[in-house]
């Protein structure tokens, strides 16, 4: 196995690191960048929790390579705050009681940045099919749904 | 998953071509099905990623119909003005049923086809199209009808040293139309248990198209059900029942984790006449 020196570039910063050609974005941001913040659930693309923003889009972290994803911009759930003060969609996300266990929250984030940042007017059917690939055990997505709606309106972009 | 023992990333096609004629290499495109597939087999394999290849990505208009580059996403193709057109609405339809919002960002079109998955929702649309199937090696370039590049689950026309480079859509007759529905369990992020296509020509003789996913080793065309339409003098309920019926008949499902080979039966009758009574407006 070769070991492949890369450049990832997470929320702005570059991160110089060393991986094996298998191994998972999801892994090397949790394992080696330590950046925790992006959970891994189903490790098969199913359930939403490591997603990140690659060039702005949101993608299964779980379902890309650590060296295919040099030369793009990613943007972890670390990115989405400042100086310590929560994104809008997070403050929403809050506000409505749309967290229960967590685990799937920061994925979720990235996704409703995702599709606010290309449709910031969503109906609720795009809502419910924006954020159809970040599953929640706990809250039932009517909270969800209800802080998504809250987070759309005045929606600026915050944070890229 | 460590039989991943290298990563190459080409940047043009010949460069592509040209690493795959190597034994134990394989096409790293969007990634979704390969990196899952790859973490239960235990063979070394060198992957080559051809996400950087300009000329593989994108949707064209050309001369002669729509050129499709392998590796352009399905979330690209979703927003495409084109694929809105009536004629194009199965694929379209096809294509947002695949996954999810983060799946399509990643997955190609040529990754759903290539994986050769008897439930691939854009397989069914394209054949109902007449698509082709562009396939280069480093020496050459050769087409064929899609509906001869699935040769079964998993299983294509590609050759070593070959790569799915294009699908290239024949232009449809003005003011035709098309439909795709999928039975799942769930609405979103699900494999269909039955797809159904149909695409209705607007030309001066009667040409129906009808391709099903998920009932038979490969998305396929079902002819007979297609003539019985084509050569009726009028479409009535009857001869669309009938349609349906032949098409459930030609049909090979299997019973498996997602639905027993029964009840795809019915479903392939049930979907297929709400398919073409939406088409024919009856």
């Amino acid at each position: 196995m070769m070991l492949k020196s890369i450049t990832l570039v997470v929320n702005n910063r570059s991160y110089p690191v060393d991986v094996e050609p298998d191994e998972l974005l999801v892994d090397v941001l949790r394992e080696k960048l330590l950046l925790t913040g992006t959970k891994k659930g189903c490790g098969t693309g199913d359930c939403g929790a490591c997603t990140v923003l690659m060039d702005g889009r949101n993608v299964t972290s779980c379902l890309v390579l650590a060296v295919a994803a040099e030369g793009k911009s990613i943007t972890t759930i670390e990115g989405m705050t400042s100086d310590g003060k929560l994104h809008s969609i997070q403050q929403s996300l809050l506000d409505h009681h749309a967290i229960q266990c967590g685990y799937c929250t920061p994925g979720l984030v990235l996704s409703t940045k995702a599709l606010l940042d290309e449709n910031p007017d969503p109906s609720e059917d795009e809502i419910r099919r924006g954020i159809s690939g970040n599953l929640c055990r706990c809250t039932g997505y009517q909270k969800i749904v209800e802080a998504v709606k809250a987070a759309a309106k005045d929606y600026d972009g915050g944070l890229s | 998953m460590s039989e991943i023992v290298d990563y190459r990333r080409a940047d043009t096609i010949q460069e592509a071509c040209t690493l795959l004629e190597q034994p134990s290499t394989r096409v790293l495109a969007g990634g979704t099905d390969i990196l899952l597939r790859l973490n239960r087999s235990t063979d070394p394999v060198t992957l080559v990623d051809i996400t950087a290849i300009q000329e593989m990505t994108g949707i064209r208009q050309e001369q002669d119909g729509i050129r499709i580059g392998a590796m352009t996403r399905l979330a690209d193709m979703a927003r495409a003005a084109i694929f809105q057109q009536p004629v194009y609405r199965a694929l379209f339809q096809g294509t947002i049923q695949i996954g999810s919002p983060q799946i399509r960002n990643l997955a190609s079109i040529g990754g759903n086809l290539c994986n050769a998955a008897p439930s691939a929702d854009t397989a069914a649309p394209l054949l109902a199209l007449d698509a082709q199937a562009e396939i280069t090696s480093r020496k050459c370039i050769r087409y064929i009808p899609l509906a001869e590049f699935f040769l079964g689950p998993g299983k294509t026309a590609l050759t070593q040293g070959e790569m799915l480079t294009s699908i290239l859509i024949p232009t449809p007759a003005a003011g035709s139309r098309s439909v795709y529905l999928k039975h799942s369990t769930r609405r979103a992020m699900d494999l269909a248990f039955v797809g159904v296509a149909v695409v209705l020509q607007n030309t001066a003789e009667r040409q129906t198209a009808i391709a099903l996913s998920a009932v038979a080793p490969t998305p396929i065309r079902v002819s007979a059900a297609e003539q019985v339409i084509n050569q009726a003098k009028d479409v009535t309920e009857a001869i669309l029942m009938k349609a349906a019926r032949l098409s459930a008949e030609t049909a090979r499902p299997i019973s498996d984790i997602r639905s027993t080979a029964a009840y795809r039966g019915e479903m392939i009758n049930v979907l297929t006449l709400r398919a073409l009574r939406q088409i024919f407006e009856c």
